[in-house]
């Protein structure tokens, strides 16, 4: 009877083969190649324009030319050198955020779906106090007592970003537990901790690491909120820095917040993208 | 047969998928007489549901399925695109899963109550009482909500739907597979019922041959989307001409030959004493396992049957150590699981193993079968080498085993699944195997081949299983002894075949005259 | 006056963005009739000047209200409610002869309205007005129509300071008298004024109305049927609104200095400089190690491109900065003070200078580390900062850009002195005694919004003091112009720019170019 369900040919490479088709579907090419372009400027654009931040030609407000290829300022700086400056602290900020964000979210979401009912519940409050918390009132306070920098941004933008991320995974975690594979590794006698970090959570990552990349732009976006009511060092350019003082030079200059605006959303775009493949990639399941 | 009433010819479904194009049915010749009741029998996957969702056109329009073929109603033509027109007035259609074709925040009354406007304009809003009063519901039930209704309440709507439109071809697809024994006989006497008194066609979708035998007059077999082999019922079940269709009869037929109870010379490995369970408290305090006592001996094996309620599922929790009893004792191998603490809980229930329902859900889906396996060994202390996991696999007769090692559980079929489900089991080396419906869902040859795998095992290992069952003629199969649960209690205990031939508490009588069985 | 202004506001004049104002020569003589409509950015908490120092409240205040004397433009003191005055020799006793005018109510207008307001309501209660009132002896009303002010010293602005935009507005004695002035409904629901409109309406958070009070004084004005303020928050909506032709004016304080261009280049809209000077300063902490030598102050003035930072950061409005004081008080004005000669821009000369002062240039290249603040809500700020820290860096001076929130900043750079420099803005009210003098006294030291440089020169202070007691502008101007020579080359503070805010108006509302800060519209009329 056994030979009525053919057992599929061998097939050490299933993985490997997902892997390959994944990265190489036109969207996935797109989006990491444009990540890649954009981490390259940010590391090699500063060095090639090193010292050219801070110069200020004769010229203020002149519109894309040969000369300059994306404009000047409203004070006559290169708008393409202040956006090959900028992209470090966009992109920095952004994945740092977004890496830090997601990685306390997982740990306190993880905790909260699969604890008791009392952890749960505690937690759960505690994500909605976070969550309900006037996002600059608390940026606020944190530059006021602790001053501007990159660093206290990310943190800032990290303690804003994960409840999202603790919120779905609980749920994942939630509905994961409840699956027959985790009784089944409890019958196998593993201890709760086990369980918890070597069968619920790695399944649990794929929705999160998706949203883990919308955080990269919120994170992007909110940098640029934040530089708007002077809370980040304005001794550092970032794209977000430059579409808020662009647009009150909007009528003047329009490539003043056009292209830092531009690269914001091509940035957010392709990180979304580009979370999706890394999803399903991290998603067994997703066979064809 | 010169006027069917609906005359499929050559009727065919392919799904795009990407480059690739997948034949779900392939040329399908079916006719259902006026009045005529027609079963189509087959295992999951060979096309049989394709083909009633084909001819209602309600195929997903995302899998970009191509319907070929001719369609033939009272002798006219009807085009494949014209198909969504004949659909809700000629032909109805029953669901294994009413719940979820309910809409859930409309009453069912309103329900019924928009089906019947949009086939008669002119229809009171009496006809919902007079329409739920056919399917044996109160004209009061008119003011639930779905999820008020129990399971047979619900499917019991979707045929005063199926009425509403008066249609004159009734296809139920698995109508009561999600449904026990008692409401299945219910539900099926009332579609026979139904059928007999409004002169409607019925064509049946079912795994189950028992079913498709008291219902229907004539069969279709199917296989890999194509029909093998057609006839009256009675032939067909009696003289079949294709392996495949035997195959499915003696897997679906009481074929119990009595299975002596062993004797035994030790003690029982696993004891259950005045075992019981309680959820919630206060008012809404739900008593589910009372005062169950149980014992089970080494290669022996004890099939708990019930209806879905009954806690069947809880006892098997509570012994696998998944819950903690209220009152009561588990002893397994003389030590009491219930007083251990936790870490020597960890080794001590190693003896004892799951085999799950679902077996899709069973696995982490992150590891591979060795992963799979190797854990399982670690537990038995076995070193994980390949040679090890192979020679697993093969003894649940996945064959060659190498190849399966990098592959993952949910690229296997569902019976190749549970076939890995009991050598994780073995790989632990549990002597005692919790299996919880391992079979529900299951295709009948593939009970067949699990059954087989199960027996052999036993006689092999001295296993001792706990077999959970809604299935009572599997269990009179299979078990040596039976266990019949009601309302969280044991209401009768006792050899498999004497149970079954001779009940002796009503519930057990009851249970045995409803379950459907394909008489020869 | 007292605090530092924010609101960059500008006219074009420096960049060569040059405007043409509205004259009666082509305007032909004034039509009656019509209402003009002009913006208030938020809801009047009260319509009353004396209590109030808010733009909005001061925008619908000078509507309604009137002081015995009128500033205009260009800082000529006119009659108002008072007809004539005379001043004792001694500059101590000024004695004014009233209108006959009527209070909105019907009431005559007498001396004794004036005693009570200027008494009970203005010294007490306007932060501007408290300054004057310091000086002054004794009021008296010896007639209805005549009253005498008697003072405790000279004090030249005090004329100036009886107008209804320094918090001088008369006030009817006989619906304040015994009441709190803050919670009369007089001041915050239906103002009674002696003015060219009368109250008419106010829709909260919309718009309050006046119309023309036809017992006007002044018989024939006003021209208009009615005036009605419309709540605009938006600075951007302002201007659109002004373009959209739904409003007809909006006044300096609340006009946005980016849109300046938009209605320069616009024959159908006009803008009209205002009067009172303000100036952008970068205040230097003296006592910081570097910063207290004054030849580095003055490398820092000559590393400073003040022509660029008009033409970017202030988008050509106002005009570079030429003395510590300001070009719109010429009379005041030291002939030797001119930073363009005295600190061009010059980055060679910048560091020699720093050389010459003993900063050598580290590792780096770095001589000078400092840090510059600004005010989180200074649109320009971070332009002005910017650019500075540009410049610099090519003298090897090292700027770290450290803004703050207002409500931190300013006890941070005007009590604790804890800065090296900031960068500030203080507007005058027309008179460097108003106004500017605390920037440099040393008695204004520690204290919002004083000096805040740790900068004290006896000669400095004794200079101010004389020059704040003189007669006449003229021997005012000579001591003032001292004053300039030696805090031009002290350089205690750099001041960068000096701007000069305008409104936005449609070119047919005519008869608003001699209105001083807050408008009264008692000339204006709409062209057809």
């Amino acid at each position: 009877m056994q030979s009525s369900i053919p057992a599929s040919g061998p097939d050490t490479r299933v993985r490997d083969r997902r892997l390959v088709r994944l990265l190489s579907s036109s969207v996935a090419i797109l989006s990491f190649g444009v990540i890649l372009v954009l981490l390259g400027c940010a590391v090699i654009g500063p060095i090639v324009y090193s010292g050219q931040e801070l110069a200020l030609t004769s010229a203020s407000l002149v519109p894309p030319s040969g000369q300059s290829w994306l404009g000047t300022d409203e004070l006559g700086r290169d708008v393409f050198v202040q956006m090959l400056f900028g992209s470090r602290t966009s992109l920095l900020v952004g994945v740092a955020a977004a890496v830090s964000a997601t990685l306390v979210g997982i740990a306190i979401g993880a905790i909260a779906g699969f604890g008791s009912n009392r952890v749960d519940t505690v937690v759960m409050r505690v994500t909605e106090i976070f969550q309900v918390m006037p996002s600059f009132v608390l940026a606020a306070v944190i530059v006021a007592l602790w001053g501007p920098g990159t660093m206290r941004i990310i943190l800032i933008i990290a303690i804003l970003s994960w409840p999202q991320t603790a919120r779905l995974m609980r749920g994942e975690v939630l509905r994961i537990k409840s699956l027959d594979y985790v009784n089944a590794a409890r019958c196998l006698g593993m201890t709760e901790t086990q369980i918890l970090w070597r069968e619920v959570v790695p399944n649990a990552l794929a929705p999160v690491l998706t949203v883990g990349t919308l955080i990269v732009g919120q994170a992007i976006l909110l940098e640029a909120g934040l530089a708007f009511f002077g809370l980040t060092s304005p001794d550092v350019a970032s794209w977000g820095k430059m579409l808020n003082s662009g647009q009150r030079f909007f009528y003047q200059g329009w490539w003043l917040s056009v292209f830092p605006g531009l690269a914001i959303f091509v940035t957010v775009l392709a990180f979304n993208l580009a979370g999706d493949k890394v999803a399903e990639i991290f998603n067994p399941r997703s066979e064809d | 047969m010169e006027t069917a009433f609906l005359d499929v010819e050559n009727l065919g479904v392919t799904y795009r998928a990407g480059d690739r194009s997948v034949v779900a049915v392939g040329g399908v010749d079916i006719r259902i007489g006026q009045g005529e009741s027609v079963g189509i029998v087959g295992e999951s996957g060979s096309g049989k549901s394709t083909f009633a969702r084909a001819i209602m056109d309600l195929l997903p329009a995302s899998a970009q399925p191509a319907i070929t073929g001719t369609i033939r109603l009272d002798g006219k033509d009807v085009k494949i695109a014209d198909l969504h027109r004949v659909r809700g007035r000629d032909f109805a259609m029953v669901f294994q899963d009413p719940l979820s074709y309910l809409d859930p925040l409309m009453r069912v009354g309103d329900q019924i109550a928009e089906v019947v406007h949009v086939h008669d304009r002119k229809a009171g809003r009496d006809r919902v009482g007079e329409l739920l009063e056919m399917v044996q519901l109160q004209r009061t039930h008119a003011r639930f909500y779905p999820h008020e209704l129990s399971g047979g309440m619900r499917q019991r709507v979707m045929i005063a739907m199926a009425l509403a439109c008066k249609a004159r071809l009734l296809i139920a697809d698995e109508p009561t597979t999600a449904l026990d024994v008692t409401t299945q006989k219910e539900i099926l006497l009332l579609i026979a019922r139904l059928r007999r008194d409004l002169g409607m066609s019925l064509l049946l979708i079912s795994h189950d041959l028992g079913v498709v035998s008291e219902m229907c007059e004539r069969v279709y077999v199917m296989l890999r989307g194509k029909v093998i082999e057609s006839g009256p019922v009675r032939d067909v079940f009696r003289t079949p001409r294709h392996d495949y269709t035997r195959a499915l009869i003696a897997a679906g037929s009481d074929q119990a030959k009595p299975l002596p109870v062993p004797v035994h010379d030790n003690g029982p490995i696993l004891t259950l004493r005045g075992v019981g369970k309680t959820f919630g408290s206060g008012a809404s305090a739900f008593r589910v396992l009372d005062g169950i006592d149980l014992d089970l001996h080494q290669g022996e094996t004890v099939a708990l049957v019930g209806e879905s309620g009954s806690g069947k599922s809880t006892l098997a929790r509570v012994i696998l150590s998944l819950i903690a009893p209220d009152q009561g004792d588990v002893t397994l191998n003389g030590q009491v699981l219930n007083k251990l603490p936790a870490a020597a809980l960890q080794k001590a229930r190693s003896a004892m193993y799951p085999v799950f329902q679902d077996s899709s859900e069973a696995f982490n889906p992150r590891r591979n079968i060795r992963g799979v396996l190797s854990q399982a060994l670690d537990v038995a202390g076995v070193p994980a080498r390949d040679a090890a996991m192979t020679a697993l696999l093969e003894q649940v007769q996945l064959r060659p085993g190498q190849p399966y090692l990098d592959r993952f559980a949910h690229e296997l079929s569902g019976g190749q699944r549970q076939r890995l489900a009991i050598a994780r089991a073995l790989a632990t080396g549990a002597e005692v195997i919790v299996a919880d419906e391992p079979l529900s869902g299951a295709d009948l040859s593939i009970r067949a081949l699990v059954v087989d795998l199960l027996r052999q095992l036993q006689a092999d290992r001295s296993l001792a299983y706990i077999f959970i069952t809604h299935d009572i003629w599997l269990a009179h199969s299979f078990a040596h002894r039976i266990a019949v649960m009601y309302k969280g209690r044991i209401v009768e205990e006792g050899p498999a075949d004497a149970i079954i031939r001779h009940p002796k508490h009503d519930y057990t009588r009851k249970l045995v005259a409803a379950a459907p069985v394909l008489k020869l | 006056m007292v605090f530092p202004m924010l609101s960059r506001i500008g006219c074009a004049l420096g960049a060569g963005l040059c405007l043409t104002l509205p004259t009666h020569a082509q305007d032909g003589p004034p039509v009656s009739g019509g209402t003009a409509i002009f913006a208030v950015g938020s809801d009047p908490a009260t319509i009353n000047r004396n209590i109030s120092t808010s733009t909005a409240d001061g925008l619908v205040s000078c509507v309604v209200y009137e002081g015995l004397v009128e500033v205009r433009a260009g800082g000529v003191i006119a009659p108002l409610l008072a007809s004539e005055w005379t001043v004792s020799d001694d500059n101590l006793v000024y004695e004014f002869t009233l209108r006959q005018a009527n209070w909105h109510d019907g009431q005559p207008f007498t001396s004794a309205d004036v005693k009570y307001t200027l008494e009970e309501v203005s010294a007490k209660f306007s932060s501007t007005f408290s300054i004057t009132a310091a000086v002054i002896s004794s009021i008296e009303a010896p007639a209805p129509d005549k009253i005498v002010v008697t003072l405790d010293q000279p004090y030249d602005p005090f004329l100036m300071s009886l107008n209804c935009t320094q918090g001088g507005a008369i006030l009817p004695k006989h619906l304040f008298e015994g009441t709190d002035p803050a919670t009369n409904p007089v001041s915050t629901q239906a103002p009674v004024g002696t003015g060219a409109f009368r109250f008419a309406e106010w829709r909260r958070g919309e718009y309050v109305k006046f119309e023309r009070n036809p017992d006007y004084w002044d018989a024939g004005k006003p021209y208009l049927d009615g005036v009605i303020a419309q709540v605009l928050p938006q600075s951007s909506s302002r201007t659109q609104a002004l373009m959209a032709g739904e409003i007809d004016y909006v006044a300096s304080q609340i006009m946005p200095s980016s849109d300046y261009r938009m209605l320069a280049d616009n024959p159908n809209f006009a803008l009209i400089p205002s009067p009172v000077p303000s100036i952008d300063v970068m205040v230097v902490n003296t006592t910081r190690p570097g910063l207290d030598d004054a030849k580095v102050r003055q490398a820092l003035m000559m590393a400073t491109d003040r022509d660029y930072l008009l033409a970017t950061a202030y988008q050509g409005a106002g005009a570079a900065a030429t003395m510590p004081f300001t070009n719109r008080m010429p009379w005041a004005a030291d002939a030797d003070t001119d930073y363009t000669k005295l600190y061009p821009y010059d980055p060679d000369r910048a560091i020699a200078l720093l050389d010459q002062a003993g900063l050598m240039p580290d590792a780096d290249g770095t001589r000078l580390r400092v840090a510059l603040g600004y005010l989180s809500d200074d649109q320009d700020g971070p332009l002005v900062a910017t650019a500075i820290k540009s410049m610099w860096s090519k003298v090897g001076v090292d700027v770290t850009i450290a803004p703050g929130e207002r409500a931190a900043m300013v006890p941070k750079i005007f009590v604790d002195n804890d800065y090296d420099l900031a960068l500030v803005s203080y507007s005058s009210g027309g008179d460097p005694a108003l106004g500017l003098a605390r920037m440099w006294v040393s008695s204004a030291a520690g204290r919002c919004c004083g000096n805040p440089t740790g900068y004290s020169n006896p000669e400095v202070d004794q200079l101010f003091d004389q020059a704040q007691q003189a007669a006449g502008q003229q021997a005012r101007g000579a001591i003032y112009a001292k004053v300039q020579h030696i805090l031009g080359r002290d350089l205690p503070t750099l001041t960068l720019h000096e701007r000069i805010l305008s409104s936005g108006l449609t070119a047919r509302l005519k008869g608003m170019e001699h209105e001083y800060y807050l408008p009264t519209f008692r000339e204006a009329w709409l062209q057809d």
